[in-house]
């Protein structure tokens, strides 16, 4: 199996079983998902300490001679094929669902599922947050993009770092409801637009996800949107 | 004409005759309608002009201290002036003839209190006014047939029971927000049935100076509602500089009926295997509705705000960015169809001035060659848009979600959805249709399922509007069912097949009709020579009889429903309770 610097940078997760329940706020339209109340279980797995960073998405490419077929917006924030040096530990972004699904099953990983998302952040007692149930700002990165151990604070009871805000993550999930093919995002991000009708942005909850419906990579492809990878133990 | 003689005051035109008494009350006596020789008699408290309370009860000692008759060029004017010294009011009581046949009466009120009680004022002489006919018909002016719109608001029509001598009593106010103003026509305009009538109340916020406190504009009918409609038409459209709906470039928006709202995160336009707009698809799909005229290309919303990326940019991550779009449009084109794509208000950032929006806007006809912008929520267009479209592109069209709320909107905005609620009845209108007939106000109620799909497009028949179709809502799929779409299909049709009668610029909604129970709309081609009648049966139960009373009937053909029949003086027939009836008539002689 190919071995990455983040696969050496994971935790273990027993395994765990809890009632999973999502609650967000839909502006129009429909989700159409089971968002619970409902049971989930799963074996231990191990789950990525932090959100893979520009630096280990350079080793991939590197590694992989990975090149998506649409490359609209592909890492639209480095420069001549290379991340700027200060944002090398930050969360990778300007990633669709399909870039970070290459870049896990590459190293023999896989993009966690929404429910196991949840409980990497939430743990046994279903926090609110990774860190407890009442919100608090100092220990998420809200302004800027940060590096994914700038919070050291914001741990959650698995082990995972980085989870609330900063930057979206994208979950395994892709759901075809026979009409429109989606996704989900978690966590939030640091980007708040300011309109009442654009998509809720800062940090959210551990039980909130963003519908995310896909189009063209170009659009898929967000700067506030990156990922974590979880590894099946067999 | 005016005239005193004592303490009585007689106006009279050529329409209205008004005698009113300054004894005993400033009352009037007896209103005539002048070409009908009917009189409507008061007495002194069924007559007042005005009546004051406060929470301790009635003000009833206004004592007159002066009558003022005037004349210019244009109008006859007595004012009456009266005080209560007890409550320190004082009142103007205006009674104007202008121009027109119409008898204005204006009631001007102020307190010398530094802090007045509570007041309330009403006026008898409205609330009292019936003509001497059992049967008479009333229209009140906040219609709930009507969907609501700031700019306007019909005046009070009663008429006799063959809807033809009567009155319309408009209440002029430029003023919108109550109780913010002084003038409670805002309060009159509000009346929506016989008891707000009779016991209408409205409070008062009176100053040191005489102020308007509400005013009446009383003209005589004779031809019933359709007169009193066409003249507050008239009325309206006199508001409006309406040289946009007369450009040649922007006319093809006038001939569309059917308007696809184009979700692209959905499979109805979407392929996903080849990551491309499915326009074959969406084309042949839309063959079931009778063919959509226009696609309104939507991607933005809901997913603007995941990150910074603007309305703009999303045109550019497009596949094939704004050349994919272009190909996308002339795609459309080559099948007749045009492209309307949207602008979103409130994603234009902080630091975006509305000039770089315009040539934003400007920039995107160049690149993709759209012939329109769905301004979504925006009830107005900031005045940049229009030239800057024009310097690239002629006909390129302005269509909002809602419709334009300022006279100046109503001038830029050339058309807009008449958006209802899912649950709205058939019967429901929509006042642009009727008022600007030449600003294409397809409906919509995105919403709606079921029976409230049909509904709705009965509600696009009877008003002989054309049709938003979405079916899929943000990622809600509310698809038509194919009996719907078939209803949709053969209604195009036949609205194609009469364009001239339903383009007609004189349409008359609530045409009176032999039966309460059944509500007729007519649309008139502008020759004269053919007429359009849809029917709704507000009922559960079919009816059967008597629709309308008309004359010189040259020829007439059932469009939608059981057959129509007419018996040189009546045309009679059965409407069903869910579904719109519609007849087409030519007239002897060329009109009627």
């Amino acid at each position: 199996m190919r071995k990455s610097a983040y696969a050496d940078d994971m935790v273990y997760v027993e395994a765990f079983r809890y009632i999973y329940r999502v609650r967000h706020r839909i502006m129009e339209g429909d989700c159409q998902y089971d968002h619970g109340p409902r049971e989930v279980s799963s074996p231990p797995i191990y789950a990525g300490r932090y959100p893979v960073t520009n630096r280990q998405f350079f080793q991939f490419l590197q590694e992989s001679g990975y090149h998506p077929e649409d490359t609209t917006n592909f890492l639209r924030h480095w420069e001549q094929g290379r991340c700027p040096e200060e944002l090398l530990d930050c969360p990778v972004v300007w990633v669709s669902q399909k870039d970070a699904n290459a870049f896990a099953s590459y190293y023999g990983m896989r993009l966690p599922f929404d429910w196991e998302w949840q409980y990497l952040a939430g743990g046994p007692k279903k926090l609110a947050y990774p860190w407890g149930n009442a919100f608090d700002k100092t220990r998420c990165a809200t302004e800027t993009l940060s590096p994914v151990d700038a919070f050291p604070e914001g741990k959650s009871p698995c082990g995972c770092l980085d989870l609330c805000g900063n930057a979206w993550e994208w979950v395994a999930d892709v759901i075809d409801d026979g009409d429109h093919v989606f996704t989900f995002l978690r966590g939030g991000s640091w980007y708040k637009a300011p309109h009442f009708w654009h998509a809720e942005g800062g940090p959210h909850r551990n039980d909130y996800h963003l519908k995310m419906p896909l189009l063209n990579e170009g659009i898929n492809r967000n700067e506030t949107v990156g990922f974590r990878c979880v590894r099946d133990l067999v | 004409m005016i005239e005193k003689e004592g303490q009585v005051l007689v106006l009279e035109n050529r329409a209205i005759r008004m005698k009113v008494r300054l004894d005993d009350g400033i009352h009037c006596e007896i209103l005539t309608h002048l070409g009908q020789g009917t009189a409507v008699n008061y007495g002194p408290e069924t007559g007042k002009f005005f009546r004051f309370s406060t929470r301790r009860g009635e003000i009833d000692h206004f004592c007159v201290e002066r009558v003022d008759i005037l004349q210019d060029e244009t109008e006859q004017l007595v004012s009456v002036y009266a005080s209560c010294e007890e409550q320190s009011l004082h009142v103007r009581l205006s009674l104007i003839l202008g121009e027109n046949d119409a008898v204005h009466i204006l009631l001007q009120s102020a307190s010398d209190r530094e802090c007045p009680e509570e007041l309330w004022v009403c006026c008898p002489f409205l609330a009292n006014l019936t003509l001497p006919d059992p049967q008479e018909r009333r229209y009140y002016p906040n219609n709930s047939l009507f969907r609501a719109h700031p700019l306007f608001t019909f005046p009070y029509v009663l008429t006799d029971h063959n809807d033809r001598y009567g009155f319309s009593v408009a209440f002029p106010t430029l003023s919108e927000i109550a109780p913010a103003v002084q003038n409670r026509n805002v309060d009159l305009k509000k009346i929506s049935s016989r008891k707000e009538l009779e016991n209408h109340r409205m409070p008062l916020r009176l100053g040191r100076v005489l102020s308007d406190t509400f005013e009446l504009e009383i003209s005589a009918l004779a031809e019933g509602w359709r007169e009193a409609f066409a003249q507050y038409r008239r009325q309206q459209r006199s508001r409006f500089d309406l040289c946009a709906y007369s450009r040649p470039d922007l006319q093809w928006m006038r001939h569309t009926v059917l308007h696809h709202f184009t979700y692209l995160y959905s499979k109805e336009s979407w392929d996903e295997k080849n990551g491309q707009v499915a326009m074959d698809k969406l084309l042949k799909d839309g063959e079931a509705f009778g063919g959509y005229d226009t696609l309104t290309l939507w991607h933005q919303y809901p997913r603007l705000g995941v990150d910074s990326r603007t309305q703009w940019d999303f045109f550019d991550d497009f596949p094939g960015g704004r050349d994919g779009l272009r190909s996308i449009a002339d795609a459309a084109h080559q099948k007749g169809v045009k492209v309307f794509l949207p602008y979103k208000p409130w994603d234009i950032g902080n630091d975006q001035s509305m000039n770089e929006t315009s040539d934003q806007v400007r920039q995107l006809v160049v690149d993709t060659g759209i012939d329109g912008f769905f301004l979504d929520t925006m009830d107005s267009v900031p005045a940049t848009f229009r030239p800057a479209l024009d310097s690239v592109k002629p006909g390129v069209v302005f269509c909002s979600e809602v419709h334009p709320s300022t006279c100046s909107a109503v001038e830029d905005i050339t058309s807009s959805w008449g958006k209802s609620k899912a649950s709205d009845p058939i019967e429901r209108l929509d006042y642009m249709r009727f008022l600007l007939p030449e600003h294409p106000a397809p409906i919509i109620s995105r919403w709606a399922t079921g029976e409230g799909k049909t509904r709705l497009i009965e509600r696009a028949i009877f008003s002989g509007t054309g049709l938003v179709i979405w079916q899929d809502v943000f990622g809600a799929w509310l698809p038509y069912s194919v009996p719907q779409k078939e209803r949709i299909k053969k209604y195009k049709k036949i609205w194609l097949d009469n364009q001239e009668i339903f383009l007609g610029m004189h349409p008359t909604p609530l045409y009176p009709t032999l039966h309460t129970t059944v509500l007729c709309n007519r649309f008139d081609a502008d020759d004269g020579s053919v007429s359009i009648f849809t029917f709704c049966n507000t009922t559960d139960q079919v009816f059967t009889g008597d629709l309308l009373a008309l004359q010189d009937i040259q020829g007439m053909l059932t469009l939608l429903g059981q057959e129509i029949s007419w018996n040189g003086t009546v045309l009679s027939g059965s409407v069903s309770p869910d579904a719109v009836s519609m007849v087409r008539i030519d007239w002897k002689n060329g009109g009627n």
